[in-house]
């Protein structure tokens, strides 16, 4: 036979005829195994329980009728030790039931003595075949499992992935519904705005047309009154509209120089106080808050919105204040009105557009519901923050604070979510 | 005939009232939700026009009152509006508006809705 050994198989010879085991020994070393020989059973087992051979790929010859056990019981032992090893039994008489015994505890052969050492060689190769075939389809059904772990893991992994994709989508999905409910409302609303003003322009003037031998001439001058002051409101009402979606678009552009605040104020109250000549206004600003840099137009739009919000709200004989500060990098503005005040729960509400608080404690006053709106979205536009904070019955104190210095123009600030 | 107008818009009460009055109505004004249930209360009108845009009490809400009262659901309802949407229409009709005029409405228009409205009263009782 010329199978070549394995590099590394072990060879264990349980005899304890030193005639066979010595020869077979030397025999088998020279044929490139690793060899070792016991005498008896114990001794057997001993070596194999203090990890004498490691290698899986081990082959023990064992010779049945030993001094202290049957070789049987040996097979069993060394079989529970490890299933792996691989064993061969050999006897010298024959007999057929132990034969049957010894296969049926696992082991691979049983060879008669005498016996040529080239069948015995033979034989081992053939058990240590057996055994690589085992260890190697192991190894493969292992790493089949890795695999299919793996496979499992990256299954689960793009799962996820997609799940959160999927989130990610339905998160948006649900912001463009909210963001498009929201034009759709603002667009109901800007519409029925535009309609109210229109309605008394056609209407009107289709009634001096129709009835115009009817009507007399004071009637004639009223009518063609509210005709012009409602082209007015349409008018104001569609740059209020432009403004509002230009700014929430973050299309502005800022116009930054040195400004005086106080002289803004007073140009913004020399304009409003033929509106409300029974309300004072009040300009305070300390010298250090005076001036700043950032956009002329855009500061007086909001000064105008705000205190003509206070104006529409405080009763005849009252005042509104208007006075600045100087707090570190900022300059903190307040608009003071003591006319009726928002509820708690509206504070936030009025800064939505077209949101009329008079639909809700029922005074009755101009307006379509942007002028707070705007001044947010241009107070934001210019890096500050404003808000309210106010008593019923009492009044409504507006700030808003301004940085020193603008930054450069910012994005979008949009409406609140 | 009586006409009740529920509007805040001091403009258009004063087209409507010119309108009505000019066809030979009489007409009644109320400047937010409350007064209009309150004007019924205290002298029943043969119609009432409702804008749905008021304080207090919106026309939509007053509609619902009044139509779900046996005292005062006999009363046509014609609201005016200028929620020009589908959804505003079908939201009075559901309500139990009789008819429904959007602003900018013509005044002819008009006219022709309020004696529709008042001859199918008449035809029922």
């Amino acid at each position: 036979m010329n199978s070549k050994p394995h590099p590394a198989s072990n060879v264990l010879i349980i005899d304890d005829d030193p005639a066979v085991g010595k020869t077979l020994a030397a025999i088998l070393n020279k044929s490139g195994y690793l060899v070792h020989w016991v005498g008896n059973g114990n001794d057997a087992l001993t070596y194999l329980k203090n990890g004498g051979m490691i290698n899986p790929l081990t082959v023990a010859l064992i010779d049945i009728r030993l001094p202290d056990m049957n070789g049987v019981d040996v097979l069993r032992e060394i079989k529970s030790l490890n299933s792996d090893y691989g064993a061969i039994m050999m006897t010298g008489d024959a007999d057929l039931e132990t034969a049957v015994r010894s296969l049926n505890e696992g082991a691979f052969a049983y060879v008669l003595k005498p016996y040529h050492s080239d069948e015995i060689k033979s034989l081992i190769e053939k058990v240590l075949d057996k055994q690589r075939l085992l260890l190697e389809n192991r190894a493969l059904i292992e790493r089949l499992k890795e695999w299919n772990i793996e496979l499992e893991k990256k299954v689960q992994e793009k799962t996820a992935e997609l799940q959160s994709k999927n989130m990610t989508l339905l998160g948006v999905v649900e912001k463009m519904k909210v963001i498009n409910e929201m034009k759709s409302r603002f667009v109901a609303n800007a519409s029925h705005e535009l309609q109210t003003p229109m309605t008394s322009i056609l209407g009107f003037s289709t009634m001096l047309l129709d009835y115009w031998d009817r009507i007399d001439q004071k009637e004639v001058t009223k009518f063609l009154q509210i005709i012009r002051d409602e082209a007015q409101r349409l008018t104001r009402l569609a740059r209020d509209l432009l403004d509002l979606s230009r700014i929430q678009d973050g299309r502005v552009d800022i116009a930054k120089k040195k400004i005086d605040l106080k002289i803004i104020a007073e140009r913004v109250r020399e304009n409003l106080h033929l509106l409300r000549p029974q309300v004072a206004i009040e300009i305070s600003f300390e010298e250090a808050a005076r001036e700043i840099i950032s956009d002329q137009d855009k500061i007086q739009q909001i000064l105008t919105n705000l205190i003509d919000n206070a104006l529409k709200f405080s009763n005849d004989d009252e005042r509104v204040q208007v006075s600045g500060r100087l707090q570190e990098r900022s300059v903190i503005i307040d608009i003071i009105d003591h006319g009726v005040g928002i509820p708690q729960d509206k504070c936030e509400k009025i800064f939505e557009s077209f949101y009329r608080i008079h639909d809700d404690i029922g005074k009755n006053v101009r307006g379509a519901g942007l002028g707070l709106p705007i001044a947010k979205a241009l107070v934001e536009a210019l890096g500050g923050v404003i808000q309210v904070e106010s008593e019923l019955g009492k009044g409504s104190t507006f700030t808003f604070i301004l940085p020193i210095e603008v930054k450069q123009i910012r994005t979008p600030t949009g409406d609140k979510e | 005939m009586k006409i009740l107008i529920g509007e805040d818009e001091v403009h258009i009460i004063t087209l409507l009232k010119f309108t009505l009055e000019i066809a030979g109505y009489e007409v009644r004004v109320a400047q937010n939700g409350l007064e209009v249930i309150e004007q019924v209360r205290l002298d029943r009108p043969d119609l009432i026009l409702l804008d749905v845009k008021m304080p207090e009490m919106n026309g939509w809400q007053v509609c619902e009152k009044l139509k779900s009262d046996e005292k005062t659901k006999s009363i046509p309802i014609i609201i005016v509006t200028a929620f020009v949407q589908k959804e505003a229409q079908d939201r009075s009709l559901e309500l139990g508006a009789d008819d429904f005029i959007t602003k900018p409405f013509d005044s002819k228009a008009l006219l022709v809705c309020v004696d529709r409205v008042l001859q199918r009263k008449k035809a029922r009782d």
